[in-house]
C-alpha cells in the first residue's frame, strides 16, 4: 500500500467523521468551523486525484470565500439557544437513517470489488486502460490548470458565460430579497 | 487492487449521505443549508474522481460550475434566513407552512 | 312616399311607439304617454286607408320585402324566408279594423286607465300587440304569420297579467299562454308539413304549387295539414277544445279585452282559415271537423253564456260563441261570411266592451250586473250605444249582426260542406245568445236599480266612493258612438242575395264576396269542381232567416219578462232543471276534467321526474362526484403538508427504492 492511497484513505475517513460531527453541532459557529476542516480535508483529496486546479479552488472558493458568508450570517442572526435546540429524532427518522445504511452496506460490498468502475465500463465510458491515448496526458502534473483551462473557456464557454449571469442574479437577488421591509415602504411612500 | 478514484466515489457516497441526513434531521433552517454545503462537497468529490476514472476533463469543469452554483445558493439562501427571521422570529424550518396544500 | 315604404311604415309605427312608451318615455307624463300611443296607432290607420282605397281596392298587391330573413339549403336547393308584408284585399280588411278599432280603444284606454300609475307599460305592450297582430296579418309567409302569431300570444299573456300583483291575473295570464302555445304547436306542425309538401312558405307560392294533381296525392297530408291548423285556430281563436283561456283573460284591464280578446287577436285563426282557404278545401275531413268545432263551440259557450253573472264574463262566452260562428262559416266553405263577421264582430263585440267597460270604470270596478240596473238613466250614450250593439249581435233585422250571422247559418245549411245539423246548433246558439245578451242588457241598463253604495273597493280611488254614477267623458264615449255607427252599417257589406233582388241591387255577389274574390277564389273553384254548386235557393234563404228572426225575436221577449223584475227572475228555471243549472253554472266542469284528465298527471309525472331523474340521479350525479373528487383530494393534500423536510424524506425514501431496484 503506497502512501498516497494511505493518505487518500485517511483523509476520506476523517472527511465523513468529520461530516457527521457537523450535523451534530449545537452552535452554528463551531459547525461551520468543522465544516471548514472537511473542505480542507476535500481539497487534499483532489491533489491526491491529481486536480490540483479543483484542490485550489476548493480551498480559495470553498472554504475562503462561501464559508465566510456563513459564518457572517450565523454571526449577523446572532441566534439565541432556545433557537438551536436539536428537537427530538422519531421513529420515523430512525427508520430513514437505518435505510440509508442498509444502502451503504449494500453498496459498499459491492464496490468491494468496484462495481461502480464496472458499472461505468456498462454505462459505455472509457477507463484508463482503454484509452491510452488520453492515459496521463491531461493529467499530466503540470498540465492540469492548463487542460481545465482549456476545456472551461473553449468547450464550455457559454456555460461559463450563463454561470456568470447566475452569480450576478443571485448577488441581486441576495440583496433585494434581504432588504430590510421599512425600506421598501419608505421607498413606496 | 483498490483505486484512488474507486474509493473516492465510496467516500462521496458516504458523505453524501451524511449531508442527506443533515438536512433531513435538523429542523434548523442554518443547520440544513450547512448539510447542503456538505452534498455538495460530496457531488464534487464524485465528479472529480470520476473525472479522474475515465481519463478525461470534464468532471473538473463541472466541479467548477457547482462551486459557482453552490456560490449562488449560499447568497440567496442566506439572504433568505435573514428575511425569514426578521418576518417569523424563527428559523425552524417546521414553522413555514405556508406550502400546505 | 311609395306604397311599399307606406306598408312597412304601417307595420313599424307602433313598434317604434312601444319602444318610445317601454323604454324612453318611462317617467314622462300621462297625456304625453297617451298620445304617443295612439297616434303611433292612428297614423298607421291612415296610412291602411290610403293603400286599402287605394291600391288594394283597385285589385293590385302591394308588397314590400325588408330583408332576408332565413335562407337554409333544403332539396339540393334553397329555403328563402324573407321578411315580407303583403297587403291584399284580406289583409286589408284585417288592418283596416286592428289599426281603426285600435286607434278608437288606445284612446279609449287612455281615459279608462287614468287612475292608474305607471300606464307606459300598458301601452307599451299594447302597441306591441298591435304591431305583433300587424305583422301576423301582413306577413308574406307563414313565418312571418307565426312571429306576430307568438307576439300576439305575448303580449295577451302581459296585458291578460297586467296587475300582476293580483295572483288569479297572473294565472289567468300563464291560462292564456298555456293554451295558447298547444295551439301555436298545431302551427308550428303545419308550417314544417308545409315546408316538406311545397317546399315553401309563401302563402302565394304554396297556392301556385297546389295544383289539383298536387292535392289528389297526398290527400291525407292535407288533411294533416288541415286539421294542425285547425289545432292552432282552436288555440289562438279560443274554440272546443282549447278554449277555457279566454274567459280567464277578462282578468285583464277592459281596453284589452275589447281589442285583444274581442275585436282581433282571437280573429286571427279565422284570418288563417281564409288564407289558406284554397289548402283547406281540398280536404272534406278537415272542413267538416272545423265546421263541426265552429257549431259546437257557438252553442256550447252560449249555454254557458246563459248563467254568468259577471258582466265581462258574459261578454266573454259570448265572444266565444260568435269566434264559433265564424268558425263555423269557415268550415262551411263560406270564408268571406266568416271575415264579414269578423268584421261586424269586432264593431260589436269591442261596442259592447267597451260599454261594459264604461260601466264598470262607472262603477268603480263593480263588474257584477245583479248588483246594477237601470244605469240607462245615468249614462245614456254608454246605455243606448250598448243597446245599439246587443241588437246587432242578437240580428235584429237591420243590424250589421244579423246580415252576417245569418249568411253564415244559411250556408250552414247549404254551402259546399253545410248540413240542416249545423244550421240548427248554429241556430240554437243564436237563440242562446239573443237570451243571455237581452238579459245582461236589460239587468244592467233597465229596471230598478240594485246599486249599492260603500262596498266598492277600486283600485286606489277611494275618493270616489260616494260619488253618484254619471257618464264617462267624451274620450271614452267617442269610440262608443262611432263603434255603435259602425255597428248599424257595418252589416251591409254581406246582404243576402235574396235582400239584394228585392232591394233591385242587380250585383251578382254581395260587396263582401266581391271585394274577397281574388282571395277565396281558388277556393270556390276547387269547391265547384268537387262538389258542384252550394244548393241554396232564395225559398230557403228567406224561411231560414225568418226562422232565426222569429226565435231571436221570442228568446229576447222571454228574456225580458223573466228579468222584468229583476235578476231573481231566472230562479223558478234554475230550480226546475236542477243539476244541469249548477253544472252550466260550472261552466260544464270543464275545467275541473283538464285538471283532472291533464294536469294532476303532468303533475305527479312532473313530480316522480323531479323526484327519481333530478333529485336522484343528477343531484346525486353532481353531489356525490365531487364528494369522491373531495375525499381522494383531501388524502393528498395531507401529503403535501407544506414541511419541507417530510417531502426531502419522501424523496429520499424513493432514492433508496431506485438503489435497491438498479443494483440488485
Amino acid at each position: 500500500m503506497d502512501l498516497s492511497l494511505l493518505s487518500f484513505i485517511v483523509m476520506g475517513v476523517a472527511a465523513v467523521l468529520l461530516s457527521a460531527v457537523m450535523i451534530t453541532r449545537r452552535w452554528p459557529v463551531s459547525a461551520a468551523m468543522v465544516l471548514i476542516g472537511v473542505m480542507t480535508l476535500l481539497a487534499g483529496m483532489f491533489g491526491l486525484l491529481d486536480a490540483h486546479f479543483a484542490a485550489a479552488a476548493q480551498i480559495i472558493v470553498y472554504a475562503g470565500a462561501i464559508m465566510v458568508v456563513f459564518v457572517f450570517v450565523i454571526m449577523l442572526l446572532n441566534l439565541p439557544p432556545e433557537e438551536l435546540r436539536y428537537g427530538g429524532v422519531t421513529v420515523g427518522e430512525m427508520i430513514l437513517s437505518a435505510l440509508g445504511v442498509v444502502v451503504a452496506l449494500l453498496l459498499g460490498t459491492k464496490v468491494g470489488r468496484g462495481f461502480l468502475t464496472t458499472g461505468i465500463e456498462q454505462l459505455g465510458l472509457q477507463k484508463p486502460e482503454s484509452a491510452p491515448h488520453l492515459h496521463r496526458s491531461v493529467f499530466a502534473e503540470s498540465e492540469n490548470v492548463k487542460n481545465v483551462a482549456a476545456s472551461l473557456f473553449v468547450d464550455y464557454l457559454w456555460a461559463f458565460e450563463l454561470i456568470s449571469f447566475l452569480i450576478l442574479a443571485a448577488a441581486i437577488g441576495a440583496v433585494v430579497i434581504s432588504k430590510k421591509k421599512g425600506a421598501e415602504h419608505a421607498n413606496a411612500a | 487492487m483498490l483505486m484512488l478514484p474507486e474509493l473516492g466515489l465510496y467516500f462521496s457516497f458516504l458523505m453524501f449521505l451524511v449531508g442527506l441526513a443533515g438536512v433531513m434531521f435538523r429542523k434548523n433552517i442554518l443547520f440544513m443549508m450547512l448539510s447542503v454545503e456538505i452534498l455538495l462537497n460530496a457531488a464534487n468529490l464524485a465528479f472529480v474522481s470520476a473525472s479522474r476514472l475515465t481519463n478525461t476533463i470534464d468532471g473538473q469543469v463541472v466541479m467548477f460550475f457547482v462551486m459557482a452554483v453552490a456560490a449562488c445558493e449560499a447568497a440567496v439562501g442566506l439572504a433568505m434566513i435573514i428575511s425569514l427571521y426578521r418576518t417569523k422570529a424563527s428559523i425552524e424550518a417546521d414553522d413555514l407552512k405556508a406550502l400546505r396544500g | 312616399m311609395n306604397y311599399q315604404t307606406m306598408l312597412a311604415a304601417v307595420l313599424l309605427i307602433p313598434l317604434l311607439g312601444s319602444v318610445l312608451n317601454g323604454f324612453f318615455l318611462r317617467s314622462a307624463p300621462r297625456l304625453v304617454t297617451v298620445t304617443v300611443a295612439t297616434l303611433a296607432i292612428a297614423i298607421p290607420f291612415v296610412l291602411s286607408c290610403l293603400l286599402v282605397f287605394g291600391p288594394v281596392s283597385a285589385g293590385e298587391v302591394v308588397r314590400t320585402d325588408l330583408f332576408t330573413w332565413i335562407s337554409v339549403p333544403f332539396n339540393e336547393g334553397r329555403l328563402e324566408v324573407p321578411f315580407s308584408l303583403t297587403v291584399d284585399r284580406l289583409s286589408g280588411i284585417l288592418l283596416l279594423i286592428i289599426t281603426g278599432v285600435g286607434s278608437l280603444i288606445h284612446l279609449y284606454a287612455g281615459e279608462y286607465m287614468s287612475h292608474e300609475k305607471g300606464v307606459y307599460r300598458f301601452f307599451a305592450y299594447l302597441n306591441l300587440f298591435v304591431f305583433s297582430m300587424l305583422s301576423l296579418v301582413l306577413g308574406s309567409n307563414m313565418v312571418v304569420t307565426f312571429l306576430g302569431w307568438e307576439g300576439v300570444g305575448v303580449c295577451s299573456y302581459l296585458l291578460i297579467g297586467y296587475w300582476y300583483s293580483d295572483e288569479a291575473n297572473a294565472r289567468a295570464g300563464m291560462k292564456a299562454f298555456v293554451a295558447n302555445r298547444v295551439g301555436d304547436l298545431g302551427f308550428l306542425l303545419a308550417m314544417f308539413m308545409s315546408v316538406k309538401l311545397f317546399g315553401t312558405l309563401d302563402y302565394a307560392q304554396i297556392a301556385e304549387a297546389l295544383t289539383n294533381e298536387l292535392a289528389a296525392n297526398n290527400g291525407p297530408m292535407l288533411t294533416a295539414i288541415g286539421l294542425c291548423l285547425l289545432l292552432g285556430v282552436t288555440g289562438k281563436s279560443a274554440q272546443l277544445p282549447l278554449y277555457i283561456w279566454l274567459p280567464d283573460a277578462m282578468a285583464g284591464p277592459t281596453p284589452v279585452s275589447a281589442l285583444i280578446h274581442a275585436a282581433t287577436m282571437v280573429t286571427s285563426g279565422i284570418y288563417l282559415m281564409t288564407r289558406m282557404s284554397f289548402l283547406l278545401v281540398h280536404s272534406p275531413e278537415a272542413m267538416t271537423t272545423i265546421a263541426v268545432i265552429g257549431a259546437a263551440t257557438a252553442l256550447f259557450a252560449a249555454t254557458i253564456g246563459l248563467v254568468q253573472n259577471d258582466i265581462k264574463k258574459v261578454l266573454a262566452y259570448s265572444t266565444v260563441s260568435q269566434l264559433g260562428f265564424m268558425v263555423l262559416g269557415c268550415g262551411v266553405g263560406a270564408f268571406q261570411f266568416g271575415v264579414a263577421h269578423l268584421m261586424t264582430h269586432a264593431f260589436f263585440k269591442a261596442l259592447l266592451f267597451l260599454g261594459a267597460g264604461s260601466v264598470i270604470h262607472a262603477m268603480h270596478h263593480e263588474q257584477d250586473i245583479r248588483k246594477m240596473g237601470g244605469l240607462i238613466k245615468k249614462m245614456p250614450i254608454t246605455g243606448w250605444t250598448f243597446v245599439i250593439g246587443t241588437l246587432a249581435i242578437i240580428g235584429f233585422p237591420g243590424l250589421s249582426g244579423f246580415f252576417s250571422k245569418d249568411e253564415i247559418l244559411y250556408y250552414a245549411w247549404s254551402g259546399t260542406f253545410g248540413h240542416p245539423l249545423l244550421w240548427a246548433t248554429g241556430a240554437l246558439a243564436a237563440a242562446c245568445t239573443s237570451f243571455y245578451m237581452v238579459r245582461l242588457t236589460y239587468l244592467v241598463f233597465f229596471g230598478e236599480s240594485r246599486v249599492e253604495h260603500g262596498h266598492h273597493h277600486g283600485h286606489g280611488h277611494d275618493d270616489h266612493h260616494h260619488h253618484e254614477i254619471h257618464e264617462n267623458p267624451l274620450a271614452m264615449t267617442l269610440p262608443l258612438m262611432i263603434l255603435a255607427v259602425l255597428s248599424v252599417i257595418g252589416g251591409y257589406v254581406s246582404m243576402p242575395h235574396a235582400i239584394m233582388h228585392v232591394l233591385g241591387i242587380h250585383a251578382s255577389e254581395n260587396l263582401i264576396t266581391q271585394w274577397l274574390s281574388p282571395v277565396i277564389s281558388a277556393a270556390k273553384q276547387t269547391m265547384t269542381a268537387v262538389h258542384g254548386d252550394a244548393h241554396g235557393s232564395a225559398a230557403l234563404e228567406w224561411g231560414l232567416m225568418g226562422t232565426s228572426t222569429l226565435i231571436m225575436l221570442v228568446m229576447s221577449g222571454f228574456a225580458i219578462s223573466l228579468y222584468k223584475s229583476g235578476p231573481k227572475g231566472g230562479e223558478s228555471i234554475a230550480q226546475a232543471v236542477g243539476g244541469l243549472y249548477r253544472l252550466i253554472l260550472d261552466k260544464w266542469r270543464i275545467d275541473e276534467l283538464y285538471q283532472a284528465v291533464i294536469i294532476e298527471p303532468l303533475k305527479k309525472a312532473g313530480d316522480v321526474f323531479f323526484k327519481v331523474g333530478d333529485r336522484a340521479i343528477i343531484e346525486g350525479i353532481i353531489n356525490e362526484g365531487p364528494r369522491g373528487i373531495y375525499l381522494v383530494t383531501s388524502v393528498l393534500s395531507d401529503v403535501q403538508s407544506g414541511l419541507v423536510r417530510n417531502y426531502l424524506k419522501v424523496l429520499f425514501i424513493g432514492i433508496v427504492a431506485l438503489c435497491i431496484w438498479i443494483f440488485i
